[in-house]
Order: structure tokens, then sequence, then C-alpha cells
């Protein structure tokens, strides 16, 4: 009777013991799946984390500004010429026109390249609100010339993709 | 070391030893004289029961069996019909074993023992669970054990006395071929020794009679006339036979030799071969039961202990798990605190200075300008033309440099041309060096080729 008593305790733990194990294995499959989306969402938020950082850094000093109207836009490009037209001799190559998202301003430059410190300027010199390109120059032992050319943007581009912020980082 | 219990009983007292067995050498730990109704508190939750029974009817016999007969089960059911022709209102509980002598081309002759089923386990009941019997057998059979283990005559005939019964045995090659259960009715105690004497006188001559071929070399007495000297005197004198006393001094401890006469049934149940056992269907049944009961038990315990081995992997794992869940849960929380996530808008303003900036600075020949910034770190250039013409550059380059001392302009050279070297494997240029050593000048060109403008790379954000 005894053995019959611990062989039906023992089909019973077994028993446990099966239904226990499936529940494990159910469990562990839930975790690993929850585990997997963690590392996936930690990994995106990394790399949110360092675009946003990018961002920071490299996008957002150099954000642009859309004017309000093209004529907004027109003095922009205007008042860039007139702040530094006597110091690097400024003459305009080609007066204002326009692309489809922007407006463009050609100006010729040229000044004596012995003054050092007049050349880094001019170098670093930056158009806030849109960009600054030397289309060409000539530098010799006297004199640097050349032209560049002034792009204010004008109007929005067209968005590409409908993907947002909320797609990447986990709810 | 094993423990067990041998059990003979005679005329409703049962004599019970209890004996340890080490290395095949057995030693008596407890000698006991019960009542039959005593019996049964005694045994009871006691392991490892060797009985030996009185039996009132007895029957042995040789049969033929057919050779067609062949399986186990029908030379039983066979027999035990032949037998059951003679005991009809009897329950019958065979035993048979082949005679090898005494076939012939048709038939196998087989010696049965019989006895009444019912009779026998009415003296088994005193054992509450049947499962606890080890060997069961009737008091014949244990002497014959007992007989075969001490003698080493082959053939012999061998004679138990206790009370007024008296159970002889005739022995040939270590198998009984005749048996007699005598019970004396006597008035006195010398008439009942005469009476034993006579009776055993008699039966030696009828088994000499009746078994001319065989050499009866041995009478082997035991029980009350082994402590006796007038029935063995007796004996002599009227039988041409050899008297030894039964003892079994050479394999049981701590008995001595009076004494073990009393327990001779009791130590012959030890030994009792299985085809001289004697087991009813339900005493079969449930060791049987409690064998299957046993495998399954181990089966179960095993399966058992296999199924925890593989819960605690499961559970540690699962532990394991949770752990790593935890952790990877706080550098989510930590990471997902820690990041800022930026308005749509704003994200929508970087976007647009992003796709501005790919649109209109992707024609500005920044690559170009980082690669030959090492030259002018060196000198700076006496002409610098540049153009961008369809977003490919167009430049031309002159570097001329006067120096004082010949070795200035060595290390100079040296310089200069490794750097532009390194510059030559990177961009697809023409260079033209030249070195004026009387005037101490150096002079070099470098230029886009004249059919390939140097391809300005695409900036990558």
């Amino acid at each position: 009777m005894i053995k019959i008593i611990l062989i039906i305790a023992n089909v019973i733990l077994m028993l446990f013991l099966y239904f226990l194990n499936q529940w494990y294995e159910n469990e562990d499959s839930k975790i690993i799946a929850i585990n997997k989306k963690y590392i996936t969402n930690t990994r995106k938020l990394k790399e949110i984390e360092q675009i946003d950082k990018w961002l920071a850094e490299k996008v957002k000093p150099n954000l642009v500004q859309i004017p309000s109207n093209s004529e907004v836009a027109d003095l922009h490009l205007i008042h860039f010429f007139d702040k530094y037209a006597n110091n690097y001799n400024f003459s305009v190559e080609k007066f204002i026109y326009n692309d489809e998202y922007a407006r463009f301003l050609n100006i010729k430059f040229s000044f004596s390249r012995k003054n050092y410190t007049k050349l880094v300027n001019f170098m670093k010199l930056q158009y806030k609100g849109g960009y600054k390109i030397i289309d060409h120059f000539k530098l010799d032992k006297n004199i640097l010339e050349g032209e560049l050319i002034v792009i204010q943007p004008f109007l929005l581009p067209k968005k590409k993709k409908e993907e947002t912020i909320n797609d990447v980082v986990p709810q | 070391m094993a423990k067990f219990y041998s059990i003979a009983i005679m005329h409703d007292y049962a004599f019970v030893l209890c004996i340890e067995e080490k290395n095949k050498k057995f030693t008596i730990v407890e000698t006991e004289e019960l009542d039959f109704i005593e019996l049964q508190k005694y045994v009871k939750n006691k392991k490892q029961l060797f009985i030996t029974i009185e039996q009132k009817f007895e029957y042995s016999t040789n049969l033929a069996v057919p050779l067609a007969i062949a399986k186990s089960n029908n030379i039983n059911n066979y027999l035990f019909y032949k037998i059951k022709e003679l005991y009809p209102n009897t329950d019958l509980l065979l035993n048979f074993k082949k005679i090898s002598k005494q076939n012939d081309e048709e038939n196998i002759t087989y010696n049965v023992e019989a006895i009444d089923e019912k009779a026998y386990l009415e003296a088994l009941s005193f054992v509450n669970d049947f499962s606890n019997i080890k060997s069961a057998t009737t008091n014949k059979f244990a002497l014959l054990s007992l007989a075969n283990r001490c003698l080493d005559s082959n053939s012999y005939i061998c004679v138990y006395t206790y009370a007024n019964t008296v159970l002889i045995l005739a022995v040939e090659d270590k198998e009984m071929i005749f048996s007699r259960l005598i019970t004396i009715d006597a008035v006195t105690p010398e008439s009942m020794q005469m009476d034993i004497a006579e009776n055993i006188t008699q039966t030696i001559s009828y088994v000499n009679n009746q078994f001319r071929e065989i050499d009866f070399q041995l009478l082997a007495i035991s029980g009350s006339i082994a402590l006796d000297d007038v029935v063995p005197q007796h004996i002599m004198m009227f039988s041409d036979i050899n008297i030894s006393i039964l003892y079994p001094n050479t394999f049981i401890k701590n008995l001595d030799a009076e004494e073990s006469q009393k327990y001779i049934l009791a130590l012959g149940s030890m030994f009792v071969e299985k085809n001289n056992q004697f087991f009813p269907k339900i005493i079969k049944g449930i060791k049987q039961f409690n064998l299957i009961t046993t495998v399954v038990l181990f089966f179960t315990l095993f399966s058992l202990l296999g199924m925890a081995y593989f819960s605690f992997n499961e559970s540690n794992r699962y532990n394991d798990l949770v752990d790593k869940n935890e952790m990877l849960q706080q550098r989510y929380l930590y990471e997902s605190s820690h990041t800022k996530m930026l308005p749509e808008k704003e994200l929508e303003n970087y976007e647009y200075t992003i796709d501005l900036t790919n649109k209109y600075l992707d024609k500005v020949p920044t690559d170009m300008l980082i690669a030959i910034k090492p030259l002018m770190i060196l000198d700076k250039p006496s002409l610098f033309k540049y153009k961008v013409d369809a977003g490919k550059v167009i430049f031309e380059m002159e570097f001329e440099k006067k120096f004082t001392e010949l070795v200035a302009l060595y290390k100079f050279e040296k310089e200069f041309n490794k750097k532009l070297e390194e510059i030559t494997k990177k961009t697809d240029i023409e260079k033209t060096t030249t070195v004026d050593y009387k005037q101490l000048i150096y002079r070099a060109q470098i230029k886009t080729k004249k059919n390939e403008k140097l391809n300005s790379r695409k900036r990558r954000r």
C-alpha cells in the first residue's frame, strides 16, 4: 500500500514537474522575446542619442531660417552683400535668381592676400540661415580673387518619408 | 547483512529462527518456540519469511506426459487434471519436475507433488502480508533441502521425528524418490520408542525392497530421535545401514547441537529450491504485484529524479533570464530617461536643413581641400587656382620655396615629396617637382589632369 501511495505521489510530482517545466519553457520564450525587444530598443535609443548629439553639434548651429516671403529672402542676400562689400571688394556678378527651393546671389570678390587675418576671416565667413559656396578663386603672390554664390533657402522641400520618432522609440 | 526468519510449523507449534547472513555464513540471532496463535503477532511487519508447514494431505506420484505437450502451462494443466480425477473435491496445488531416468520415446515422466491448497493457505494465514513470504513449502521438502546441504552421499534415507510424528525420506541423486509421514499412537514413552523404531525399520526394509537398484549408504536421523539412544540402537539391530545425525554445524553459528535438532525443519526451510516450493496463485499474484509495484516505484522514482534535474536546470535558466531581463530593463530605462525625444517640429527643421545642405553643399569639394592641406601647412602656395565646374573640381597649385642652407632644402624636399606621394595615391593629379641646387630653390606644381577632372566626393552625413 505504501508503494502504491509512493507511486501515486511520484506520478503526481512528475505531472507537477512536467507542467512546471512547460511553464518555465513558456516563460523563457516570453522573457527571451522581451529581452530581444529591450536590446533592440536600447540600441535604437543609443542611436537616437548619438543622432541627437550629432544634430546638436553639427546641424543645430547651421539651421536654415526660412524667410516669410521672397522679398525678405532677397533682403537677407542684399544685407549680406552690403555688410562685407567694402572689406572684400564685392561686386554683383549675377543678381538674384532662384531654383525650386532657394534664391541665389553671385558675388565677385578681390582682396590682398598679404593681410592674413582678412584672408582667414574670409574663409571662415558664413551666411547665417543659408549657404556660402566659393565657385572659383585664384590665389597668387599678391591677391585673392574669385566668385562666391550665396544661397538663401526659401521654400520647404516636400517630405519624402513619414517615419516619426515614435516609430523607433519603444512604447 | 541480511536478516530473515525461518519458521517451521508442527502440531500447532511454531519453531522460529531469526538469522543473519553474511558471506554465506548464517548466525542465529534469536530462537522462538511459539503457539500457532502467537505467530501472527510475532511475524507482523517482519520481512523475508522462510516457512515450512506440516500438511496432512500430501500426494506424490510419477506421471507420464505425452511428448506432444511441450509448454509448461499445458504440462501443468495436464498433470493437474490427472490428479484432479483422483481427488475431485480437493483444491490442488501442484509442484512437478521431470524425471530423466524414466522417459521413453512417446512420454516424459514427471514427479508430481500435490497438496491441499485450501489447507495450505489456511496454515499460512498467520502471515498478514503474503509478499513478505520468501519461501514456502511443506516439511518434507525442508528436511530434504537441509539433508542435501549437510550430507555428501547422493543416496540416503533421512528420518525426522517430533513428538509422535515420524517423517521418512528416501533420496537418490539429491532427489526425493519416496516419503512417508507416520503418526504413532502409543500409550507409554517406552512403547512410543519401540513403535518409532519399528516403523522406521519397516520403512527402511520397504524402501530397500522397492528400490533394489539403489544402494542407500546412510540413514540420517534428526529431531527428537537424534537425542535418543534407544531408537537408533534398535534400528541398527535390524538394519544394515550406517546411521548419522543430521547436524548443520558447518554453516550455522550460535546454535548448539541439541537445540539445533528442534529447529531442523526451520533450518531446512532456508535452503528449499524454487521447484520444491509451493506458492498458491494468490501468493504468486501478490508477489508479482509487489515486484511490479517495486519496479514501477523505482521507475517513477528515477523519472522523478530526472524530471527534478530538468526542472532544476529550467529553474536556473529561468532565473538567469529573469536577472538578464532586469538588467536589460534597467539599461533600457536608463537609456530611455537619458535620451531626449525631440519634438516633431524640431526634427522636421533638422531634416529640412540636412536635405538642403545635401542639395547645395554636395558639390563643394571639401575632401579635396582636406587632402592637399598637409602641403599647404609645409608651404603657402605661390599660386592657387580653383574652380568648380558642374560639381567637378579643377585646380592648379604652385609652390616655390627658397633656402639658405642645402640641408634645409634637402629635408624640405624629402618631406614635401613624401606628402605629395601620399596625396597622389589618394587623388588623381599631375605633379611636377624641380629643385635648383645652385639657387637652393624648391619648386612644385600640382594640378588636375587635363582630360580628367577630379571628382568631388559626396558629403556623407
